[in-house]
């Protein structure tokens, strides 16, 4: 990562924290006249902390360019393969409840080799389906574990 | 005492307990030992089964549960860099650098032998002096919850070497994801913006699934090399004696350790095992070795945590308070059965009491022999490619947290959580300053809130108490001591 990115990281840190500060103002109080009854104190007092914390750290940053560089450089291929599975995981969460658990696992698992350039037709094929066939029988047949239905809902 | 004892020996070896312990202990390590379904989860699961049965088979099983989920935790930490349970969150810092190096089995053999002493040696403790360290415990009042919670905390900063500010930052960021939801003492609501999930809080389980595992998902789909894989060496699964025998004086001070703060209500094994290590690091001649993969660093938390169980049974049956969350499910269990937890049960319920510790001194023995003999099979997970084992921890990820209150927005918590772990990792954070923030957010704020009312706005009593006062001041120490180790270095 560039420098200039990390300080980017920092003051945007610094600008949430501010803004939940902020917001601290909303929480409502009750009137006892003691500060520290506050339900406000206790976030007040971590997120001073947080801003005064991440300036020293800005203020190293800043002064020690060198150090603060922490990012090797990625391949493109890997900055894909990385969106990718980003990207599949969210549509997993998303299916996960709509679709329904067990379906959702196969075409995640499916996704997750696509993702990661797995092209052997017999992974593909029986993969998705022991790790599918294993969840519903360890999770929801043994465990008794409530998984969505989703869409077949009613089915089972 | 020794009639107690033989009386529950004589029951727990009847059949029927001894298998219900033997279920326990099995499905422990094997839900331990699943990213993302932890002990507590694991007690919820089983606890719908104990309906049906006799008190004593029922709660014998939840707690050997507790016992083996405890040590299964550690599996998942070694060989795939995910804690199964959080008080295995710090075993990762050297258990997966030693499956990395090859030495998985080494890692697996020291961890179960670890578990068991610190898990033997904190029943001895409960059934030895039980009330006289429920006695002292039970003094302990807001100041001194307040300290012990800080001084807990504080430990972050040596979580990882040269990242003290870091640590810092992510620690208090736990404690600020801890303040989100209803206010513990005015019910109002904080940061929740509207939004009824927020209304009741972040839970922190859904977070160190997305910090811990769905991170190390992104991580390897950026940095995963076709030609990286863990070189595990089956050959030589357990620790030689000349390499565990050095490291005696360090369980012992784990167990004790484990055992005090497991006594402690709401510290449990993660608290025990995050002390310990640091603790095994500021004893050791070599601190510097501690995060490259050294036995040490894996012995000192794993004996802390399973200590913890024991020590954490103590105020749940002496006082009905929970000593961990898994605890408090054990409670809930006991109360389903028509008993009450507290001084009484002693008193009417002898059998039942002793029976149970009976029954986790014997899980901890079962759990060492499945720990020992099946290590080899457990180690055949990191045989697994992780191309293969990266989708299998993603969806064990998106269930544990589903499961946890069948609720998707933990999903998505736990998605959030995985994209800004991984994110994090980028600029040298850790993850488990943020876990351990959020662990005793509550603890810290609540108890510092109480403190301020009972003794109206004081800050002074908290130097005033004996045992606060050398709860922070060795807070203080241990956040000062990185730097007093660096001037010294100096010099």
């Amino acid at each position: 990562m560039r420098n200039s990115n990390l300080k980017i990281i920092i003051i945007l840190y610094i600008l949430i924290a501010v803004f939940l500060f902020i917001a601290t103002f909303w929480i409502p109080t009750l009137s006892t006249g003691k500060s520290q009854l506050s339900p406000r104190f206790f976030p007040q007092v971590i997120l001073l902390c947080i801003i005064f914390l991440n300036i020293i750290w800005l203020y190293q940053v800043i002064k020690d360019a060198e150090a603060n560089v922490v990012f090797k450089k990625i391949s493109k291929e890997k900055k894909i393969r990385l969106t990718k599975t980003i990207i599949i995981s969210l549509i997993f969460g998303i299916l996960f409840n709509w679709l329904g658990a067990i379906p959702a696992i196969l075409l995640f698992v499916l996704g997750f080799f696509w993702a990661w350039n797995i092209r052997k037709p017999i992974i593909l094929i029986l993969f998705p389906v022991v790790i599918s066939l294993g969840v519903y029988l360890i999770f929801y047949k043994l465990l008794s574990v409530r998984l969505p239905m989703g869409i077949f809902k009613g089915l089972f | 005492m020794l009639e107690n004892f033989l009386i529950g020996l004589y029951t727990i070896l009847q059949r029927i307990n001894l298998f219900s312990v033997l279920v326990g202990v099995v499905s422990g390590i094997t839900i331990g030992a699943l990213p993302g379904l932890s002990a507590t989860m694991g007690a919820a699961l089983l606890l719908p089964f104990t309906f049906v049965m006799e008190p004593i088979p029922a709660i014998a099983m939840l707690s050997a549960l507790y016992c083996g989920a405890t040590y299964g935790g550690s599996i998942s930490a070694i060989l795939i860099n995910t804690p199964g349970t959080p008080a295995a969150a710090v075993t990762t810092l050297d258990g997966y650098k030693l499956a990395q190096k090859g030495k998985a089995g080494k890692a697996l053999g020291a961890s179960v032998i670890a578990s068991g002493i610190g898990g033997l040696f904190s029943v001895l403790v409960l059934m030895l002096v039980a009330p006289q360290l429920a006695k002292i415990a039970i003094t302990f009042a807001a100041p001194e919850y307040f300290a012990l919670a800080i001084f807990g905390l504080s430990m972050v900063t040596n979580i990882k070497s040269g990242n003290e500010l870091k640590n810092i930052i992510g620690g208090l960021t736990g404690l600020f994801l801890a303040t989100v939801g209803m206010d513990r003492l005015t019910g109002f609501p904080r940061f929740s913006f509207g939004n009824v999930y927020l209304l009741s809080g972040i839970n922190f389980i859904p977070v160190m699934i997305g910090l811990f595992a769905a991170a190390e998902v992104f991580r390897l789909a950026e940095m995963w090399d076709k030609s990286e894989t863990i070189d595990t060496d089956f050959s030589d699964l357990l620790p030689k004696i000349n390499e565990i025998l050095p490291l005696k004086w360090s369980v012992l001070r784990s167990a004790i350790i484990g055992t005090f703060i497991g006594i402690l209500p709401a510290e449990g094994g993660t608290v025990a095992a995050f002390i310990s290590y640091n603790e095994a690091k500021r004893w050791s001649k070599h601190p510097e070795k501690f995060g490259t993969g050294i036995l040490e660093g894996v012995t000192a938390p794993e004996t802390a945590n399973n200590a913890a169980t024991g020590g954490a049974m103590i105020p749940t049956l002496t006082l009905g308070i929970p000593g961990s969350s898994t605890t408090a499910v054990i409670l809930g269990g006991l109360m389903i059965q028509g008993l009450r937890p507290g001084p009484l049960l002693f008193v009417q319920q002898p059998n039942f009491v002793w029976s149970i510790f009976v029954a986790m001194a014997i899980a901890n023995i079962f759990f060492l022999f499945a720990g020992l003999f099946g290590v080899k099979i457990f180690a055949q997970v990191t045989r697994i490619p992780i191309n293969i084992l990266g989708p299998i921890i993603m969806v064990l990820c998106v269930i544990g947290s589903y499961a946890l209150h069948n609720s998707i927005a933990d999903v998505w918590v736990m998605l959030i959580a995985g994209l800004i772990g991984s994110s994090f990792r980028k600029i040298g954070f850790s993850p488990a300053p943020i876990v351990l923030g959020m662990v005793l957010g509550e603890l810290i704020e609540v108890s510092l809130r109480q403190t301020m009312i009972i003794f109206d706005n004081n800050l002074l009593i908290f130097f005033a108490r004996p045992y606060s006062a050398v709860f922070l001041g060795l807070a203080v120490l241990s956040v000062l001591w990185p730097f007093i180790r660096k001037s010294f270095k100096k010099r």
